[in-house]
C-alpha cells in the first residue's frame, strides 16, 4: 500500500482488532435490525456465539431489493435517515431496485476519505473537479453522486457538473474541456467515458499535466481486460491523461466502503488489483458452499464493512474475484446470472395471489 | 459450447454475406419441396427423426455425447430430455401432427374441395353448385429465431415449417445448435430436396444486425424466447411478413385435495420431474403450484413430499457438473436462498432446498415476495379451493402456458374453462407437462396451421 502524509488512517489492522471491531458491529445490528437478527437466530447465531468475525451471517446483496437493514437505536428510528441509497436498477431491466438506508452519512464521509485521498490525491490538497456523474442535488438516491459531492467538498477547488441526471451533456460542457488550462480531477462511470469518446475527437481535449481520472463501474458484468485496455488507451487519446494517471475504483450501493487501483503512488503494476481500506475486509467463497476459498482461488466475493454500521456488515455479492493479502482482482460478474425470463409476470402474479388471501 | 463464442471479432460483412447467399439456395430449393406431398414429406421427416431414438444409431451417440456440454445439462438428463423429444419425430406421431392439423393433407399440395364447417351437404355448395375449394401454402421462406436452454425446440420447429412444405433458415438457440444441426445434416443425407430446404445458423442474439440480415426478405418469421428477445424480432420485421412470436411463458400446478390422500408420492414424483425437466428452463415447467386446503394432508405436508421427490430425482438426474453456468447459477441461487431465508425467518415462508443439490420449494405462508429462483425450484402456496386459482392468475395471464394439474375429478372441465379465459393454453395431468404432443396447440394456435395463408377458389 502506498505511504502518503495522512495514510496511518489506512495502515492495515491485525486480524484480532478487526475482527474485535467486526463482533462489536455485529452486536449492534443484531440488537437494532429485526430482518437480520431473524435470520441469525434462525441460524442459531448471535453475538456470543461467534467466535470469527467470519461466523458473522452474510446478507445476500439481493436482500436489499426485498428488505430495509437498519441498524439504528430507538431515539433514531422515528427520524428519517441521512440517505437513502438505490441501485440503478438497469441492469435488470424491469427489476426492482436494491435500497441501502443510511441513518447517518459520517461513517460514509469517513470512510471515503483517506482512501479516496490516497487512490486520487496522494499529491496535492485540493483539485478542480470535473465530473462526468450526476450531482447528488440531481441524483439524491445516488450513492455514487453522493460520493462525489463529497469529492467536491472535501477536496475539489471548484466544480463542473457536466450531465444532468440522465446523463445529458450539459450545453458547453465540451467547450469547457477544450479550455481547461490547469490540471483537473476528472471522475466518470466507464459509460460515462464511452459517450464522452463519441462526442470529442482525439486530441481536441488535453487535459494539463497533473491532471488524473477516476473511473468506477466499467468492468463489471464482463471479463473483458481487453474492453477495460482499449478504454483506457482511449480516454488516454481523448483527454491526454495516461493511462497510468487512470484510477479505477470499486464500490456498490450496499456497501459505504471503496475498494481503489493505486496506480497514482504504486504505479500501473498496481492496475487490477483493488485495495481495500483496513475497516474492509475482502473474501472469496466456493458459490456452492460458501466455504471461504484459499488465497488466488477463485470464487464469490463477501465484504464485511465496518462502515455499514448503521445497515449490515457482512455481505455476499454475485461478483466474482481472487484475493491475495488486502487486494482484491475482481474478475466481474459471474457470467450468465442473469435471471431469466420475465420476473414480472411472476412478480405480477404473486402479488395477485396475495391478495387474493 | 464452441457456438457460443460472440462473433464481435469475426467479419460481420462475411456472416451477412453467408445469410445472404444461404437465402438465395432456399428460395431455389421452394420449387422441388413443392413438388413432394406433404404426406411423402411427414414420412421422411419421421425417417431422420427415428435415427435419434434408436441405440444403434450414429446420429443418436453424437447427440447423447456432446449435448451434456452442449446444452449445460447432466448426461442423465440429457438422455432423458432426447428421449422424451424424440419420441415425438417418429414417422407416426408425425403423421398425425399433419392429420391433426390437416385432416385432408392434399389440401397442401394442391386445390381440394371441401365443406364448410358446421354446414352440413348443402353449406359446402356455392350457389352455382360448386364446393368451396381451398388450397394451404406455408411461406415461400420461414425463417425460425429459436430460443436456447430447451434442446429439441429447433428441431420440432424445423418439422412444423418443412411439413407445410417451407423452405426454413433456423438460427436455433444456444444449447440447441448440436441437436438441429444434427437434424438438418440428417435430412441432407436422407433426401436432397429436404436437405435443401434446411440452413442452420447459429450468431449470439445480441448480433442485432446479423439477425436483421437473417430475417429480410422472409414470407414469414418464428421467433422463440424471452419478451425481449422476441420484442427486438419484431421490431426488425416488416408490416407485410407473417410474425409468429413464441414470447416467454410459464406453467403453474393445481393439486386438488382429492390428490393428498393414498398416492399422494405419485402426485410429488410428477410435480417434481415436471419442474426438473429441462433443468427447469423449460416454459411449459411450473414455477407456482397451488395446493388446496382442508383435504388429507396440509398443503406444508404436500410441499415436503415435494422436496423428498426432488432429492430424489437429484441422483436420478443430477445437475450439470461444474462450469461457468454452474457457478453462475449456485451464486444466484446463494443470493435468492438467502433472501429467501429471511423471510423464512420472519415466519412467511419455508424453505426446503437440496443444499449444493440446486432444487428449492419454497412454501408460502404470507404473501411475499422473492428473486427469481434459479435450478430446479417451485414455489407452493396454499389455496383454500382451486376455483380461486383463475382468478389469481388473471394479471399473469399472457405468460401463462400449461397448467398441470391432479385431484381435481369432476372439476377439470370447469376448471379448464376458467382457466383458458384466464390464459393458460394447456390444462394436462402433472407427468404429461413436460412433452406435448407434437399436434399441441402451441401457446393456443395449431402448429402447422398458424404457418400457413389460404387460397380458395369459388
Amino acid at each position: 500500500m502506498g505511504s502518503t502524509g495522512a495514510d496511518d488512517q489506512l495502515e492495515v489492522w491485525s486480524d484480532h482488532d478487526f475482527g474485535g471491531l467486526a463482533r462489536e458491529a455485529f452486536s449492534w445490528q443484531f440488537e437494532l435490525c429485526d430482518p437480520y437478527r431473524a435470520l441469525c437466530e434462525r441460524r442459531g447465531i448471535t453475538p456470543d456465539s461467534v467466535s470469527d468475525w467470519r461466523e458473522i451471517p452474510p446478507v445476500p446483496a439481493t436482500a436489499f431489493k426485498y428488505f430495509d437493514f437498519v441498524s439504528a437505536p430507538a431515539e433514531r428510528s422515528g427520524a428519517d435517515p441521512d440517505a437513502v441509497f438505490e441501485t440503478s436498477g438497469t441492469t435488470h431491466g424491469t427489476q426492482r431496485r436494491g435500497r441501502h438506508v443510511v441513518p447517518r452519512e459520517g461513517l460514509y464521509r469517513a470512510s471515503f476519505y483517506h482512501p479516496f485521498r490516497e487512490a486520487l490525491l496522494p499529491d496535492v490538497e485540493r483539485l478542480p473537479v470535473v465530473s462526468l456523474i450526476p450531482s447528488p442535488a440531481l441524483a439524491p438516491r445516488s450513492s455514487l453522486s453522493w460520493m462525489v459531492g463529497m469529492a467536491v467538498e472535501e477536496f475539489g477547488d471548484g466544480a463542473e457538473w457536466l450531465v444532468d441526471a440522465h446523463g445529458a451533456w450539459r450545453a458547453d460542457a465540451f467547450d469547457l474541456l477544450r479550455e481547461v488550462r490547469a490540471p483537473v480531477l476528472m471522475l466518470g462511470t466507464a459509460l460515462s467515458f464511452v459517450h464522452l469518446l463519441e462526442r470529442v475527437s482525439e486530441g481536441e481535449v488535453r487535459l494539463p499535466e497533473g491532471s488524473r481520472i477516476m473511473e468506477t463501474g466499467g468492468f463489471k458484468g464482463a471479463r473483458r481486460s481487453v474492453a477495460r485496455h482499449e478504454l483506457y488507451a482511449a480516454i488516454a487519446a481523448h483527454t491526454g491523461v495516461p493511462e497510468r494517471r487512470i484510477v479505477n475504483e470499486y464500490g456498490m450501493t450496499e456497501l459505504l466502503s471503496q475498494l481503489y487501483e493505486l496506480v497514482l503512488t504504486d504505479g500501473p503494476e498496481a492496475q487490477g488489483w483493488h485495495v481495500a481500506p483496513p475497516w474492509l475486509r475482502v473474501r472469496v467463497l466456493d458459490p456452492t458452499s460458501l466455504e471461504e476459498r484459499v488465497e488466488g482461488e477463485e470464487g464469490i466475493i463477501a465484504f464485511l464493512d465496518l462502515a455499514n454500521l448503521g445497515s449490515v456488515s457482512h455481505v455476499l455479492t454475485e461478483d466474482v474475484g481472487v484475493v491475495e493479502g488486502d487486494r482484491l482482482r475482481l474478475l466481474g460478474r459471474v457470467p450468465g446470472s442473469e435471471p431469466r425470463g420475465c420476473s414480472r409476470a411472476m412478480d405480477d402474479l404473486m402479488a395477485a395471489a396475495g391478495q387474493s388471501r | 459450447m464452441s457456438e457460443r463464442h460472440s462473433v464481435t471479432e469475426l467479419d460481420q460483412a462475411s456472416v451477412k454475406a453467408d445469410l445472404a447467399s444461404v437465402k438465395t439456395d432456399l428460395a431455389r430449393a421452394r420449387g422441388p419441396l413443392a413438388a413432394m406431398s406433404a404426406v411423402d414429406i411427414a414420412r421422411l421427416l419421421g425417417r431422420v427423426g427415428s435415427r435419434f431414438a434408436d441405440p444403434a444409431d450414429p446420429v443418436r451417440e453424437t447427440a447423447l455425447r456432446e449435448l451434456p456440454a452442449e446444452a449445460a445439462l447432466s448426461p442423465e438428463l440429457a438422455e432423458a430430455v432426447l428421449d422424451g423429444m424424440a419420441a415425438d419425430w417418429t414417422e407416426e406421431r408425425i403423421a398425425q401432427l399433419l392429420r391433426a392439423e390437416f385432416p385432408d393433407p392434399g389440401v397442401l399440395d394442391g386445390i381440394v374441395e371441401r365443406p364448410l364447417a358446421g354446414g352440413g351437404e348443402e353449406a359446402a355448395l356455392s350457389e352455382d353448385g360448386r364446393g368451396r375449394a381451398v388450397m394451404a401454402f406455408g411461406p415461400m421462406l420461414c425463417v425460425q429465431i429459436s430460443s436456447g436452454g430447451v434442446p429439441g425446440v429447433g428441431v420440432h420447429a424445423l418439422i412444423r415449417s418443412l411439413l407445410v412444405k417451407s423452405p426454413t433458415l433456423i438460427k436455433p438457440g444456444a444449447g440447441d445448435v448440436l441437436l438441429t444441426r444434427l437434424f438438418a445434416d440428417a435430412l441432407a443425407e436422407a433426401d436432397p430436396v429436404l436437405g435443401a430446404a434446411v440452413a442452420a445458423r447459429y450468431w449470439p442474439g445480441e448480433e442485432r444486425e446479423l439477425t436483421a440480415a437473417a430475417v429480410a426478405g422472409a414470407d414469414l418469421v418464428v421467433a422463440y424466447g424471452s419478451d425481449a428477445s422476441v420484442q427486438t424480432v419484431r421490431d426488425l420485421i416488416p408490416v407485410t411478413t407473417r410474425f409468429v412470436p413464441y414470447h416467454h411463458r410459464f406453467g403453474v400446478g393445481l393439486v386438488g385435495r382429492e390428490a393428498l390422500g393414498p398416492g399422494v408420492e405419485d402426485v410429488a414424483r410428477d410435480v417434481a420431474r415436471a419442474v426438473a425437466m429441462f433443468e427447469h428452463r423449460g416454459c411449459v415447467c411450473p414455477h407456482v403450484v397451488f395446493v388446496e386446503e382442508h383435504g388429507p394432508m396440509v398443503p406444508e405436508a404436500f410441499a415436503e413430499r415435494v422436496g423428498a421427490a426432488l432429492e430424489a430425482i437429484a441422483r436420478e438426474w443430477p445437475a450439470a457438473a461444474e462450469s461457468d453456468d454452474a457457478q453462475a447459477e449456485a451464486a444466484a441461487l446463494a443470493q435468492a436462498r438467502g433472501t429467501v431465508e429471511i423471510h423464512e425467518a420472519a415466519g412467511a415462508a419455508r424453505m426446503m432446498d437440496g443444499g449444493v443439490d440446486n432444487w428449492t420449494v419454497v412454501f408460502e405462508t404470507d404473501l411475499v415476495e422473492i428473486p427469481a429462483l434459479p435450478g430446479r425450484a417451485v414455489r407452493i402456496r396454499s389455496v383454500g379451493d382451486l376455483a380461486e386459482v383463475p382468478a389469481i392468475l388473471g394479471s399473469a395471464g399472457r405468460h401463462l402456458q400449461s397448467v398441470g394439474y391432479a385431484g381435481v375429478d369432476g372439476r377439470i372441465d370447469a376448471l379448464a374453462q376458467a382457466l383458458g379465459q384466464a390464459g393458460a393454453s394447456r390444462v394436462v395431468p402433472f407427468a404429461h407437462v413436460s412433452f406435448p404432443p407434437p399436434w399441441w396447440l402451441h401457446d393456443g394456435q395449431g402448429p402447422l396451421t398458424t404457418l400457413v395463408r389460404w387460397v380458395e377458389v369459388g
